[in-house]
């Protein structure tokens, strides 16, 4: 057995995969495909429920693999092959223009998630119409002090763009929108609090520890108006942008002029996750999310011995349950590994 | 993550779909040919100039959308009137161009329906054998406006009377583009393709913020609660009237032409709103840059916008 393990990707959840290996005494080859470490926690902000700045925390992560003789970190690289059996994998790495071979004992997948293009949702002129963005970009107007010039300015959240939409997006729910949007919200109110933040939902998902007090929070101490239902279209006027909505609790339609709207745009799969799951051998649910051996009992083994998951390549996940799987990954992988 | 590469949402894979045919099957609609016969007359002419010969059937009835749309009757009812004026086109051997949006959604929709139900197929086809008739869907429906996109290079080169000077605002109408989005050629929310035809005959197009917004007919409001109707073609006709100022507003449906034309005349004497704006069919735009004489583009049967015509065709040398 090869004392060696694969981590493939560099994100939160490959980061503390890669750093409990070592802290194990075994070495890691750290696959990333881009140049830097962290994934998509590189366009976050600040981190939910507790209103942490996200960058000094991924920071603090991103050394512990840094300065680890353990781990080597291929940049640029992305796995092309991979043979035998676990406990001896053969892998072969194109490392920024250079195929290397290497022999592993094990395999963590931790490549992450990919924020959907609402480009299908020309209702909401995203890349159409200036002031519109996805979360993900307003994260980075938030980071580089952009969202300062919407001050007594209406800006407009909304919910479910591509998730929970059998028609256009996809059947799934991503789980962390609803608190991300009302994280937004509250962003907006604590940096500019003269503007008025709007938020059009279905129903709120606070599916986690402290979620729905932080979204009350968001309610009822900084006066985030929540509106129940769907934005129909979000169109020009003059200087502004005009929301069409439905209230579906009072039966009405709405109309709000904005100056910003955010989409809080699905979470998909990495668009080449089946490709991978081709050179891995491992199978992908319809999606291309990758599959557990077992749902419920066997939440980070995929369907081939000796390759794991971890994080948000799986299913839509918050930071702390990526962190969580990336070390449970670890810990089982330990035992392919001589 | 990158932004589109176009702003323009026309669907090319559609688009490339569309054959040029040597004769097509005129599929008369029952507002263009009663209440606006300049419809009916550019659609002939347009089609002709194009090298497109249109075939009508003396046979063709109303597509039945229209019970339907009002609630008068069951879908099924109208589904062997679909049928049977499907059937006449495929005894030519030719598909079928449709002027109105309804006509267009409704022959594509319930003929899409047929041939994926056979039972309901064969049981319409029942009904057609006693008239010595059978439906096989074999002919495709096509809106005008999309043949026009489609010809748009014959359109190019065949422009006599370019339209330099005038200003354009569309109305592209639900129906097709919200209704038909697996067969229409263009994005509902963002369609451009109108604008692009005027830009290739020459004239200015100008935006307003109603443009995306419902004609008001509405089909049933436009009978059931005609307050409401009236409602919202004022805030469309306003809008227009105020933000684009147009020489024309140009549709793609008779129906949406009769509303957004005829109610100005009524909230007029109703309301005291006044609108001069004409609104034109797509064909009669093509009909106006293909130089046809005033006599087929028939603007005379149009209600409201009669200065602003006068004013507009005089601009470009016709005499009205």
């Amino acid at each position: 057995m090869s004392k060696k393990a694969l981590v493939i990707g560099g994100g939160i959840a490959g980061i503390n995969a890669a750093v409990e290996l070592a802290n194990n005494d075994k070495l890691v080859i750290l696959v990333e495909k881009n140049g830097e470490l962290g994934g998509n926690v590189n366009d976050m902000a600040a981190t939910f429920p507790e209103l942490d700045e996200a960058q000094p925390l991924l920071d603090e992560q991103k050394s512990k693999v840094e300065d680890n003789e353990n781990i080597d970190i291929k940049f640029n690289s992305e796995v092309i092959s991979v043979s035998g059996k676990a406990g001896d994998f053969k892998v072969e790495i194109n490392e920024d223009g250079n195929t290397v071979a290497e022999e592993v004992g094990a395999i963590i997948v931790a490549t992450g998630f990919n924020y959907m293009e609402p480009n299908d949702y020309s209702e909401y002129g995203y890349s159409r119409l200036d002031n519109v963005v996805t979360s993900q970009e307003y994260e980075r107007m938030v980071m580089n002090g952009d969202i300062k010039k919407y001050s007594n300015s209406n800006v407009v959240f909304v919910h479910c763009v591509g998730s929970r939409d059998r028609v256009k997006g996809y059947r799934y729910c991503s789980k962390i929108c609803c608190t991300y949007s009302a994280k937004h919200a509250l962003l907006l109110k604590q940096e500019v609090p003269s503007a008025n933040a709007f938020v059009f939902y279905i129903d709120i998902r606070a599916l986690g520890k402290g979620y729905e007090e932080f979204i009350r929070d968001a309610i009822e101490d900084y006066g985030v108006r929540y509106i129940r239902g769907r934005v129909s279209k979000v169109i020009n006027k003059e200087d502004t942008l005009l929301v069409k909505a439905e209230n579906s609790l009072i039966g009405n339609p709405v109309e709000l002029n904005a100056d910003l709207v955010v989409l809080a745009s699905a979470m998909e799969p990495q668009k080449d996750s089946k490709e991978l799951a081709e050179i891995l051998g491992i199978e992908t649910d319809d999606y291309g999310f990758y599959k557990e051996a077992q749902s419920n009992m066997e939440p980070v083994k995929s369907s081939k011995e000796g390759i794991f998951l971890a994080g948000s390549c799986t299913a839509p996940l918050e930071i702390r349950e990526s962190v969580a799987m990336g070390k449970a990954a670890a810990s089982e992988s330990l035992s392919f590994l001589g | 993550m990158h932004k589109l590469d176009k702003l323009s949402g026309i669907r090319e894979e559609i688009v490339a779909d569309i054959p040029i045919p040597e004769e097509i099957f005129y599929f008369q609609s029952c507002v263009a040919s009663n209440k606006y016969p300049g419809i009916e007359s550019c659609t002939l002419d347009v089609l002709n100039k194009l090298g497109v010969k249109p075939f009508v059937s003396e046979d063709q009835t109303c597509c039945g959308g229209f019970v339907t749309f009002a609630n008068v009757a069951a879908p099924t009812a109208s589904m062997p009137a679909v049928a049977r004026n499907i059937s006449l086109a495929e005894e030519e051997g030719l598909d079928i161009c449709a002027v109105c949006n309804g006509c267009w959604t409704f022959l594509n929709e319930f003929g899409h329906f047929m041939n994926g139900n056979d039972e309901v197929k064969e049981s319409v086809n029942m009904m057609l054998n006693m008239m010595g008739r059978e439906y096989k869907g074999e002919s495709n429906i096509f809106h005008i406006g999309a043949m026009l996109y489609k010809l748009k290079d014959r359109i190019a080169e065949n422009v006599e009377r370019p339209l330099e000077g005038l200003k354009f605002a569309t109305h592209y109408g639900c129906h097709y583009l919200g209704g038909g989005k697996y067969g229409a050629i263009d994005d509902a929310q963002h369609p451009s393709f109108i604008q692009e035809l005027v830009e290739i005959m020459g004239g200015e197009n100008v935006d307003y913020t109603a443009s995306g917004e419902c004609c008001g007919t509405g089909f049933t409001q436009v009978i059931n609660d005609k307050e409401k109707s009236l409602d919202h073609s004022q805030m469309k006709l306003e809008s227009v009237r105020d933000e684009a100022d147009p020489d024309f507003v140009i549709v793609l449906c008779p129906y949406c032409l009769s509303q957004l034309d005829r109610m100005q005349q009524q909230l007029d004497y109703r309301r005291d709103v006044k609108l001069d704006i004409p609104i034109i069919h797509i064909t009669q735009l093509a009909g106006l840059a293909l130089g046809l004489p005033k006599e087929r583009l028939a603007f005379d049967a149009h209600i409201g916008g009669q200065d602003r015509f006068k004013k507009a065709l005089n601009k470009i040398g016709i005499d009205y």
